[in-house]
């Protein structure tokens, strides 16, 4: 979870969005609230004074929006020393990555009243960090992660079906990500809707 | 070369299942060359099992939970048959609710307030069904080379949202509208003839005496309407009557399938190749 403020990985390293930091996101500072970019010079000053994440979340009472970019913010970082860490062969430096990025992931599901892409988006990437448990080959995995989360970053009101496909691409990757519950839910109504026929 | 003629319940499995049969469907149609979905496939698919997954979206969305939608659906039912029990309802509750305990901790609930568990699988449940709906009802124009023997008489209609519903409708032809199968089942009575004696030999039970009945009003009555109801009893008839000679249906309803199939000489097929 992002927020307790003790890990270095925490502090928030404030991109240069003029770099082309978010390209494979296609972000550009229109898309972004008067909001979001009062909290990205909060943002950018914690970075400087190792403030924590939920220190800039508790300080500043924004929209949900600015708290998500904040959120994708931290986890698109984590995400690319990981990538870095994996392709250096620094495997335990990487499993630690991914350990916070299971913990940050899951607060993406807290930004649900957004919209559904982001809902679904954030479920498989919760899902799919939680199926990648070995360092080991799990660059291209994170880079399908890292492509959602850019993409909830560049337009969090992104159509359904694009996040669909995202989600897909990341299935792809990982494989086979199922909800608990799901085969009951769908046995269930197929049979229901069998029985019940005329 | 060899040809696949898919009926609603392959494509029901190749479309919504997870558990393994998507698979089994998927391998049993790459071993054909060229497979056909036939519309009247889609049509029984969106008047049945995607209607069922949108009624489920729909009960999520007013609910907010997954243990109230598990619980209506066994309201519903008119059949002696529990799709769940209370155990199995509150044993599903915890094993999603333990894929998600990292919601519950303090730290979470400290920078977002409190965490109310069950709208969160409420909806990631419904993003879930939200997201294989729009896909499989889509997949409709691209699935195999789209859409074959299409329906001139069925309105073959996108799915819509409204406040966070979604809309499933129409799933029948209009009722004033004349089914437009009749001219060729008029046209091949001896066929039909021979598809209602052999449901003498087929499963004892409601389904087949409805399909047999409308069959017979066809061929004692040809100029009387068929109805939306007549259309749904008359159901697996069509695959066997309107197979394409050189095709094989593939289904998993070997039961209803096989007597009809086996008088017209028609082939079929299963996964897992047991059609006995």
């Amino acid at each position: 979870m992002a927020g307790t403020g003790s890990e270095e990985s925490n502090v928030i390293k404030f991109p240069n969005l003029n770099s082309g930091a978010w390209d494979s996101g296609s972000v550009s500072l229109n898309t972004i609230s008067k909001g979001s970019v009062a909290i990205y010079q909060s943002v950018a000053a914690s970075a400087e004074s190792n403030l924590s994440l939920s220190d800039v979340i508790n300080a500043n009472n924004d929209t949900a929006i600015s708290k998500l970019f904040l959120l994708l913010t931290s986890i698109r970082n984590t995400i690319l020393n990981c990538i870095s860490h994996m392709e250096d062969n620094d495997l335990l430096s990487a499993d630690n990555d991914l350990m916070v990025l299971r913990r940050d992931s899951i607060e993406i599901l807290m930004f649900r009243s957004v919209s559904d892409s982001v809902t679904l988006l954030g479920l498989r990437i919760f899902q799919a960090l939680k199926k990648l448990d070995n360092p080991v080959d799990g660059v291209e995995s994170l880079r399908a992660i890292l492509k959602s989360v850019n993409a909830m970053h560049a337009a969090p009101h992104m159509d359904f079906q694009k996040a669909c496909s995202l989600a897909d691409e990341i299935e792809a990757k990982v494989g086979q990500l199922k909800l608990v519950g799901y085969d009951e839910l769908s046995s269930a109504l197929i049979s229901f809707q069998k029985d019940e026929k005329i | 070369m060899s040809k696949a003629f898919i009926e609603t319940t392959i494509l029901t499995d190749y479309l919504l299942k997870r558990d393994g049969s998507e698979a089994r469907a998927k391998d049993l149609i790459d071993q054909y060359d060229v497979a056909v979905i036939p519309q009247f496939s889609w049509k029984e698919f969106k008047r049945g099992p995607l209607n069922a997954f949108v009624w489920a979206h729909n009960k999520l969305v007013e609910t907010k939970s997954i243990t109230q939608t598990f619980a209506a659906l066994q309201r519903m039912s008119r059949s002696p048959k529990r799709y769940f029990t209370s155990t199995a309802i509150q044993s599903i509750h915890t094993a999603i609710s333990s894929e998600f305990s990292e919601l519950t901790g303090s730290e979470i609930e400290n920078i977002y307030g409190p965490v109310k568990i069950d709208e969160i699988i409420a909806d990631v449940f419904r993003v879930e069904l939200k997201k294989v709906i729009s896909r499989s009802w889509g997949a409709r124009l691209s699935l195999f080379d789209g859409i074959e023997g299409r329906l001139s008489c069925y309105p073959d209609v996108e799915l819509e949202e409204n406040g966070g519903i979604l809309i499933n409708k129409p799933i029948d032809c209009p009722s004033s509208t004349e089914c437009c199968l009749k001219i060729f089942l008029l046209n091949n009575k001896i066929k039909l003839e021979i598809v209602r004696k052999s449901l003498d030999s087929a499963p004892d039970k409601k389904e087949t005496i409805d399909r047999k009945a409308v069959i017979r009003q066809i061929e004692k009555h040809p100029s009387s309407i068929m109805t939306n109801k007549d259309c749904r009893k008359f159901g697996d008839a069509y695959f066997v009557l309107f197979c394409p000679i050189d095709h094989e249906i593939l289904t998993t309803n070997i039961a209803d399938i096989k007597p009809m199939a086996d008088a017209l000489g028609v082939n079929f097929a299963c996964p897992g190749g047991d059609v006995s």
